[in-house]
């Protein structure tokens, strides 16, 4: 026992001292200029929000982040649970929506380089990058005439078994849902159909894309990033933008209340709504909203993409009902 | 004459006091402290989540909302929530069946037949649940799916029988990756039973004329049923739980922690979580009772004052029957692992082979995952170590001195056992989150405190395990001659049951090193650890990193089990036990 006891202790005493040098090598760097902290969390992936990181950090060096991962549709809920994030970013509309009363409203110094459907009215946050919904499909399995071309033709029983979706249970799932249910002129036949053409659901949004990059199905709908990474893999597969186009879904950033670095998140936030940040979200393969910035690699240009109605606010407000009614369907 | 009395009152009153100041309170706090360290991040956790089941569901809403059975009135009036119950008892039930019957040969061919490499074979057998069952999952798809070279060659050999393997995707998927995951649970505790159990017993009945058949029946099986109830219970309880493997190949196939998933990631909703958690909870606690009855009608105490080595069969036939069935199962459930080291050295893995050969995963390792290989390891031992005082003091106390209210801590200690990780992560969440009193989220505290809580039975099961089988009288010898029970705890009864507390404290590090359930809903900006960048790479579709994150700590437990199990006395097994 004491000699298991004596090697634990050491093992940890090691590591404590590994820590404290680095903590210490962390605060010599900091001490050049004023430091200052700030607390990102993210609904991106940690890759992600650490090349977000080190992009601010080359202009504001004395500014230590740290961050906190986690899905998108989480972070409210540690929000309104009070964990002291100063900054939360990547995140979906609907989720941005769901905690207003968290912010501090900031106008952030880079301001008249959003356009206004890109903002909130009150400056409780801004969008920053576009989460467009599109095809994606295995170019070994779907060749030529095979390729769909509009969103109904999902629901075609040549496709039958070979679509895999993520279930509307989930935030990005119920996302595809709604624009299901407006292209079909505000109901549920469409959304039904494809369900019936043999279907499958997965309850986690990533595993769609990995599989149809393997062949496992032919079809996904997905977040054009995810095409786009998987195609700068060499993988096989191609996006689809349907006739009748996607819907104009966006995700942003907010200052919020509970942190205690609000310099710093402003800071954040002017940089995060700059050419430099929105070049940086390019370079990640995310579609900015800035009209300045070009579309990501592998992917068209936002003026070449078709647009429909997307209503957050109307979305937000069916919600329950819709996905009740199309759980029936499964 | 009153005065005498009354004097002789203050005489008696004195030295009552004096005699009250006298007892060895030490037991009386030793008992306490963890009670009231249960009663305040256990009980009052999972109370809350009791609680908030009867809420009105809301979304992002961590107030009161009022009393209402909505939760539960939803859940059974939605066809898609009752065939999700449903294909939780199936696949849990038909998981629990197949490790039994791939577990229990496999404990006994390694306990009783004379084959080579028994240690290899004991440490290699563990091996299968010490992975974040998303990742298994995942591997099973590269190798089971419809490009997969395990696939490929299977219905290569089948295919002239007319048989072909189904898809990956749905019940057969979930319920073939979760046996090959969880058989271990059985395989270590079979094992432990056969070359524990009494050879007197079966030697005895042998020389009265019964044959193998009826020694087996009516001998060494019941004999080994409380341990395989124990493992078949263990085994339930992660099946039913588990979220990854039907997340990543369930299909349309989805199951209780899918819904738990569904109301507290999708919705926001944390009381609506806390109902259907509530129902899988009852599911088990159902379960536990069936198993605690049929094995409390079978439980058998031998007691001996001699030990016999267990006869092994030297038989070719059998011996070669035994290094087949072990090396099949050991190459099906091990090949997760292969190919996560496989991987590990590979950019790409879409087709028949991977492609793009690279170092660039390990090489990234130190500079992308430094901090959060420092936090898994220093969680983990640091837990480790709490684990192992907290539980061997805990047996000790409960197995010798048996105290009132002794079954109550005992129920305490092993009720996070029977609780999904999410489960215990939720509790702990409304209990600890920001608002509250004592705000823990994302400190290093809450993550010690939940894996002190989850993780403390194998130690405590562990050595009370032992303690049942050691005779006090060396104890009691120590406290006649005047030593007190906690010196007598330290010098007589810990070299004693050393080899069980390394036992129940591998079996803490070393499914610490791997934890993610809990992690991920509990830990903040400085808490990070390995098995959730392994997740976030997995989630960036990243498998050669994750792989080579995974392939590290699979090493590093690996060493750690086969230097316990080159240990004489240390038994997995018994870490294991309910």
């Amino acid at each position: 026992m004491k000699k298991a006891l004596a090697v634990l202790l050491m093992l940890a005493a090691v590591f404590t001292v590994f820590a404290q040098g680095a903590a210490e090598a962390d605060a010599a760097q900091g001490a050049k200029t004023e430091k200052m902290e700030l607390y990102i969390y993210t609904g991106g992936t940690i890759d992600e929000c650490q090349a977000l990181i080190d992009a601010f950090n080359v202009k504001y060096p004395n500014v230590k982040c740290q961050m906190v991962q986690d899905k998108s549709a989480n972070i409210p809920t540690r929000i309104i649970n009070g964990e002291e994030a100063d900054v939360i970013i990547l995140i979906a509309k609907e989720n941005l929506d769901s905690i207003l009363d968290y912010y501090v409203p900031y106008k952030t110094a880079n301001d008249a380089l959003v356009e206004d459907v890109y903002k909130d009215s009150e400056y409780r946050y801004y969008s920053i990058s576009m989460p467009l919904q599109t095809i994606m499909y295995n170019t070994e399995e779907v060749k030529g005439d095979m390729i769909p071309k509009s969103w109904f033709d999902l629901a075609d029983p040549k496709y039958k078994g070979h679509i895999v979706l993520t279930s509307p249970s989930t935030g990005s799932g119920y996302a595809q849902l709604y624009m299901l249910y407006k292209l079909s002129g505000d109901n549920l036949e469409l959304a039904k159909k494809i369900a019936e053409n043999g279907t499958t659901y997965l309850p986690d949004s990533t595993t769609g894309p990995a599989a149809v990059e393997r062949g496992e199905f032919w079809f996904t709908l997905t977040g054009e990033k995810n095409v786009a990474t998987a195609m700068a893999k060499g993988s096989p597969v191609n996006y689809l933008y349907p006739e009748e186009g996607t819907g104009r879904r966006v995700e942003g950033a907010g200052i919020i209340k509970n942190g205690k670095n609000l310099e710093a998140a402003k800071l954040f936030m002017d940089w995060l709504t700059s050419t430099d940040g929105a070049e940086t979200l390019r370079s990640l393969g995310r579609r900015s909203v800035s009209s300045a910035v070009a579309g990501p690699d592998y992917l068209p240009a936002l003026n070449e993409i078709n647009f429909f109605e997307y209503n957050d606010a109307e979305a937000a407000s069916i919600k329950k009902a819709l996905q009740a009614e199309f759980n029936t369907y499964l | 004459m009153s005065k005498k009395y009354s004097m002789i009152e203050n005489g008696a009153e004195t030295s009552k006091i004096k005699k009250f100041f006298q007892k060895d309170f030490s037991q009386v706090i030793i008992f306490a402290i963890p009670m009231l360290f249960l009663a305040v991040f256990l009980l009052y956790p999972m109370g809350i989540t009791l609680l908030r089941a009867f809420w009105k569901p809301a979304s992002y809403n961590f107030k009161f909302t009022g009393w209402s059975l909505d939760g539960f009135r939803q859940f059974f009036r939605t066809k898609l929530y009752l065939k999700s119950l449903r294909n939780s008892v199936v696949v849990s039930t038909s998981v629990t069946l197949l490790t039994l019957l791939i577990g229990v040969p496999m404990g006994y061919c390694v306990a009783r037949v004379k084959i080579p490499g028994k240690k290899l074979l004991v440490s290699l057998g563990i091996l299968p649940i010490i992975m974040p069952s998303f990742v298994g999952a995942y591997t099973w798809v590269i190798l089971l799916g419809k490009n997969g070279i395990l696939r490929v060659a299977l219905n290569w050999i089948l295919n002239p029988f007319g048989i072909k393997i189904p898809s990956i995707y749905g019940m057969f998927g979930m319920i073939l990756c979760m046996t090959l995951t969880y058989y271990p649970f059985v395989f270590q505790m079979a094992y432990g039973a056969f070359s524990g159990a009494n050879a007197l017993l079966e030697e005895s009945a042998m020389l009265m004329g019964a044959g193998k058949a009826r020694i087996m029946r009516t001998i060494t099986l019941p004999l080994i049923i409380p341990s395989l109830g124990a493992a078949a219970l263990l085994v339930f309880v992660r099946a039913i739980g588990n979220f990854g493997i039907p997340a990543v190949i369930g299909g349309n196939n989805y199951v209780l922690p899918t819904l738990i998933s569904f109301a507290y990631s999708g919705d926001g909703d944390i009381n609506f979580s806390s109902s259907i958690a509530v129902l899988n909870v009852a599911i088990t606690a159902i379960v536990l009772f069936v198993q605690k009855y049929i094995v409390s009608r079978r439980e058998y105490e031998t007691i001996s004052s001699s030990h016999v080595e267990v006869k092994q069969h030297e038989g070719v036939g059998a011996r070669v029957f035994a290094i087949i069935l072990c090396l099949i199962v050991l190459i099906f459930s091990l090949l997760p692992q292969v190919t996560i080291i496989v991987m590990s050295f590979f950019k790409n893995w879409t087709g028949l082979l991977p492609t793009g050969f690279t170092l660039d995963n390990y090489i990234s390792i130190p500079r992308k995952a430094h901090r959060e290989l420092f936090n898994s390891f220093f969680l983990s031992i640091v837990a480790t170590m709490l684990c192992a005082i907290f539980g061997s003091i805990l047996a000790y106390i409960t197995e010798r001195k048996k105290p009132k209210g002794a079954s109550l801590l005992d129920l305490s200690i092993m009720a996070p056992f029977i609780l999904p990780g999410t489960v215990v992560s939720i509790a702990l969440i409304s209990a600890f989150g920001g608002n509250s009193v004592f705000k823990l989220t994302g400190t290093y505290t809450i993550l010690l405190i939940s894996y002190m809580i989850r993780r403390t039975p194998y130690v405590y099961r562990s050595v009370a395990a032992n303690l049942t089988q050691l005779n006090p009288s060396l104890e009691e010898a120590s406290t006649i001659s005047g030593a007190t029970w906690f010196y007598t705890f330290r010098k007589v009864s810990v070299p004693l049951i050393m080899p069980s507390i390394i036992s129940g404290s591998v079996m803490t590090l070393t499914t610490l090193l791997q934890e993610l359930s809990t992690t991920i809903l509990l830990s903040g900006a400085r808490t990070r650890t390995v098995p959730i960048l392994i997740y976030n790479a997995v989630l960036a579709n990243s498998l050669g990193q994750a792989s080579a994150l995974s392939t590290v700590l699979l090493i590093v437990v690996f060493i750690i089990i086969y230097a316990m199990n080159s240990r004489k006395g240390t038994n997995l097994a018994s870490s294991m036990k309910m």
